[in-house]
């Protein structure tokens, strides 16, 4: 289990983290989202031991986070990068062994593992040989070969492809089945959204909301109305709590001040009996992100 | 310890199978093998001279044949007739006819178009001693009366250097070999530091261009990756030397019984090569080596991308070349600026041993010199070290020195946040 614990990190006179605290239990997958400087990646450089904190402490299973943990950890930079002119079977042996593993243990385990990222490619090619796309697998292949409990993955998902994504994204959940405790980035609400258990969000080095999705959304409310019926624009406009109107598919799409002012409306448009439409839901992440993002001291 | 020797056969070996390293490698041995392939076919046809001797006294002709060496080769042949048809079919380079009365003289013919003409001073000479022989019998002389007359007047010649105002005695020709030894030492110091400094810079540069540094660094510390990959730059070195030393037995053991190779190493005074200038030398190349590398290590982890990995090199390339012109200006003289240079790091590396060699210096100058490298060179890894870690978070366009400051910058913090 990794406990980060009051995590304070200052250059100069920037504040880059403040009081960052979030636990991640064996299994659980958390999102770090943020915008650009929010410090996200300073937070993994802590992680990661690049990095000092001026106070605060990473417990890791019960101990500080120390350079003994180095073969446990997984690490996948923002920015990928492998020797062009290491032959693939090579580059994968290079990291495994420096994150402790025998090379035999490695050899006999590539091909699955090739395997189950389709690569396509010998084991003999150089990675300047590959594709983009199958470097990227490649390096997920340097980063999880050793089945790594603490995996750190900053932005895994930007550059990817879809099919590569989803790739990924089989990869981090083989991983938390293991027991493996995950920590990743990412601008994209939706992939979050879809793998995350737990989610922090940093806005200027501050824990601005922290919580599994699903909590998070219903924290919100359910301030979010889909609504097809007989009332009209005005009708709606005209109805107090009703605090945005745009247009979805047939119906509209109401922000609500309130969550109650839904009863009332769900009272009005079914005077009449039968409607196509009526969904009341909490923000969606995207919408939390942008709200939080955009709010005051951003 | 285990990381240490993965990160220390990852650069061995892949600097092993690398072209650039294999052609350091192999060009010297290469010139090298030019160079003998030459000297082998001269000397093949600096054959000697093919003379007749012709004599009405065989004693004397048995004499003279005796006289032969690696450039004249004499025969005797009975007559003057049989001599000649030799000569007119151009078995033989010359015919000397040499008569006894009243006293010896000789009359020398030789071919015009001969491969290898006979110096007549030899033959003067060669004749001179065996008329002065046949005097000295007819004269009844004994042999230590002979001895006697022949001895020249003896003298008796004693190089000095100048050493603090006292005159200390030098081999006469080590001199010549000291100049030869510095020019020498100079290239090879230079070279090999500039050589491995580049390699290393560059290996390093590239890692983290490529941002592989940040993957190798949450796998290893700095420290162990920073040590590992000095100790596989070494070992590189280290395995060219065994390569020359193994390139160097095969040719000498194939070489020792040839006449060009002993006549070349006759005039070579080796006793410098045991002396203390050369001990010094190669400590100052030791702990050269290991400062530009360390250096490099520097330089290039300071790099942003992949298009600065030349910028990374360049620090090593300047200073490297500083140090080669300054060993070059030692060997036309000395000055100030020189007696400076010599206790500044990085260049007295070269400079320091020149001097030495040209005896502009003493040995306490000199191991004074080497105690400020050593220093330098503990304190530098130390910092280096340091910085090595903060550098991999080092990101940006600006200059080589306001990286530096900001990598500087950040160690310090680090240091203090530690403390």
């Amino acid at each position: 289990m990794l406990e980060v614990k009051d995590l304070t990190k200052t250059f100069g006179k920037m504040t880059a983290v403040s009081h960052e605290s979030f636990t991640i239990r064996p299994g659980e997958i958390m999102g770090v989202i943020g915008q650009n400087g929010a410090g996200k990646t300073t937070t993994f450089r802590m992680l990661l031991n690049f990095l000092t904190p001026d106070s605060g402490a990473i417990i890791w299973n019960g101990q500080p986070l120390t350079a003994d943990a180095y073969d446990q950890i997984g690490y996948l930079p923002e920015e990928r990068g492998l020797y062009p002119k290491m032959r693939v079977e090579d580059q994968i042996v290079y990291f495994a062994r420096l994150r402790g593993m025998k090379t035999a243990d490695i050899k006999a385990r590539i091909p699955e593992w090739l395997e189950h990222f389709q690569v396509k490619g010998k084991r003999t090619d150089k990675i300047k040989d590959l594709s983009k796309g199958n470097q990227q697998k490649v390096q997920l292949i340097a980063t999880l070969i050793h089945m790594p409990k603490l995996v750190i993955l900053d932005e895994p998902f930007s550059g990817l492809d879809p099919v590569n994504a989803s790739l990924l994204q089989d990869g981090i959940e083989m991983l938390r089945d293991n027991g493996a405790a995950i920590i990743y980035s990412s601008h994209d609400m939706g992939n979050v959204e879809a793998i995350s258990d737990h989610l922090v969000m940093l806005r200027n080095g501050e824990v601005v909301l922290n919580g599994t999705v699903d909590a998070i959304r219903q924290s919100f409310g359910r301030t979010k109305l889909f609504l097809e019926s007989p009332l009209t624009r005005e009708q709606l406009a005209a109805t107090p709590g009703v605090t945005r109107i745009v247009p979805h598919g047939a119906g509209f799409e109401l922000t609500l001040s309130d969550p109650a002012v839904g009863q009332e409306l769900f009272a009005r448009a079914t005077a009449d009996g039968y409607i196509p439409e009526f969904r009341q839901a909490p923000p969606t992440l995207d919408e939390i992100f942008r709200m939080k993002a955009g709010a005051k001291d951003a | 310890m285990h990381k240490f020797w993965v990160v220390f056969s990852q650069v061995y070996k892949k600097n092993l199978h690398s072209g650039s390293w294999l052609f350091l490698v192999l060009s010297p041995l290469v010139f090298a093998g030019i160079a003998g392939l030459v000297g082998y076919f001269v000397a093949q046809n600096v054959a000697p001279a093919q003379v007749a001797v012709v004599s009405p006294a065989p004693a004397l002709s048995q004499a003279i044949v005796k006289t032969s060496d690696g450039d004249v080769h004499f025969r005797a042949y009975s007559s003057a007739k049989k001599a000649n048809a030799a000569l007119n079919r151009e078995r033989l380079d010359g015919v000397l006819t040499v008569t006894t009365t009243p006293v010896i003289g000789a009359r020398y013919v030789e071919r015009s178009n001969a491969d290898n003409s006979v110096d007549s001073t030899t033959l003067t000479a060669t004749l001179s001693r065996l008329k002065l022989q046949q005097t000295a019998a007819s004269l009844h002389l004994g042999a230590p009366q002979l001895a006697a007359l022949l001895s020249p007047a003896k003298v008796t010649t004693k190089t000095v250097a100048i050493e603090d105002g006292q005159q200390v005695a030098k081999n006469s020709s080590a001199a010549a070999v000291n100049r030869g030894f510095a020019g020498v030492l100079t290239i090879f110091i230079m070279v090999i530091t500039m050589v491995y400094g580049s390699i290393l810079a560059q290996e390093i540069a590239t890692e983290k261009g490529s941002r592989i540094m940040e993957i190798l660094l949450s796998s290893v510390s700095a420290t162990t990756q920073f040590f590992g990959k000095l100790a596989g730059i070494l070992a590189l070195l280290v395995t060219q030397f065994l390569a020359y030393v193994v390139a160097g037995g095969v040719a000498w053991f194939w070489l020792r019984d040839r006449d060009f190779v002993k006549s070349f190493l006759a005039h070579i005074d080796f006793s410098i090569l045991g002396s203390q200038t050369t001990l010094i030398a190669v400590l100052f190349f030791v702990v050269g080596v290991m400062t530009y590398a360390v250096l490099a290590a520097l330089t290039g982890s300071l790099v942003s991308n992949q298009e600065q990995v030349q910028t990374a090199v360049m620090p090593i390339s300047m200073l490297g070349l500083a140090g080669y012109f300054l060993a070059l200006v030692a060997q036309s003289g000395n000055s100030p600026l020189l007696q400076v240079a010599s206790y500044v790091p990085f260049l007295n590396i070269t400079v320091m041993p020149v001097q030495l060699a040209l005896d502009h210096v003493g040995f306490g100058a000199a191991w004074l010199s080497l105690g400020v490298a050593v220093v330098f060179l503990i304190v530098f890894t130390w910092v280096v070290v340091g910085v090595y870690r903060s550098n991999v978070l080092v990101y940006s366009d600006a200059n080589f020195m306001k990286r530096l400051r900001t990598s500087f910058s950040i160690w310090q913090a680090e240091r203090r946040t530690k403390g």
